[in-house]
């Protein structure tokens, strides 16, 4: 019983984490904008990199296209998700040289799930509906003209 | 291309994605908490990421037979995207020839995370306050 308390706690403040995050994201639009604007492009241009090797090429080590599509989709969706809520770890290091984790020490919390809940990239979900949109595109079918597509979904989505 | 959307196949994605997010989440954490031994700012997220964006979006078997051994059993990126992939759609992955490739991966991922979570909270004992 004293488990579950603790987990509905836990959840509680992850659901309060969760709306500040979100509220914090909505207050710099012009910044999720220009993020949105040069973000997709990174992803874009690999997955076609991959197309142009596979038309010049063949295949990829037995990969066929759609299957490195597939390959691609899934990964870039792990990555979205690991992004949102796991990027803080890339940032460890500043927090420790500053003293940050005094705060954290203090609280009534897991250290750890105080340092990660601080900032979750909820921008980033989007992200993860354009990559399964190309990841169902890559299963399905796939052209270039499937970029276009994704693009034009993305940008109007 | 060998996939069919069935409720088995959409699980194992979800199983999947649940594993390869805790893999990469536990690896940057166990880079993070090196900073409580070096106590060095140097931001590694950017070269993980990009270790990550090569490794786990192309073949594995495409790399040299040392590398996908690392990849494989020493540090588990391997186990992001390519071995279940390769196993959820039927291709040969090379080095290894795992029929659970899907549940492994997620078991993976526990293994990484839990791995993670004691290396942090190790490094937390040799955490200096700034003195603020």
């Amino acid at each position: 019983m004293k488990y579950i308390k603790t987990l509905a706690h836990y959840f509680e403040v992850t659901f309060a984490c969760i709306r500040m995050a979100i509220l914090t994201i909505v207050e710099y639009p012009s910044s999720i904008a220009g993020w949105l604007l040069s973000n997709p492009l990174q992803f874009i241009v690999g997955f076609a990199t991959i197309q142009f090797v596979v038309q010049e090429f063949g295949e990829i080590n037995g990969w066929s296209y759609g299957q490195l599509a597939f390959l691609y989709g899934l990964s870039v969706i792990s990555h979205a998700l690991s992004m949102i809520f796991f990027i803080q770890g890339w940032f460890m290091g500043y927090y420790v040289l500053e003293g940050e984790f005094d705060r954290y020490l203090t609280r009534p919390l897991g250290v750890l799930y105080q340092f990660f809940s601080r900032r979750s990239i909820f921008s980033e979900s989007r992200i993860s509906f354009r990559e399964l949109w190309c990841f169902y595109t890559g299963v399905t079918r796939w052209d270039l003209r499937g970029v276009c597509r994704i693009s034009y979904v993305y940008w109007h989505c | 291309m060998g996939f069919a959307w069935s409720l088995q196949n959409i699980l194992c994605i979800l199983a999947l994605l649940i594993g390869a997010t805790l893999i990469r989440g536990g690896i940057y954490i166990l880079i993070g908490t090196t900073s409580f031994f070096t106590r060095s700012a140097n931001d590694f997220g950017q070269y993980t990421q990009e270790i990550f964006d090569k490794t786990t979006m192309y073949p594995l078997s495409m790399y040299p037979e040392s590398l996908q051994f690392l990849l494989t059993y020493l540090i588990p990126i391997g186990w992001v995207s390519f071995y279940p992939v390769s196993s959820m759609l039927g291709v040969d992955n090379g080095l290894t020839g795992f029929p659970g490739a899907i549940g492994l991966t997620f078991v993976i991922g526990i293994a990484v995370i839990v791995v993670a979570g004691i290396f942090f909270n190790y490094g937390l004992k040799k955490y200096e306050s700034a003195g603020n």
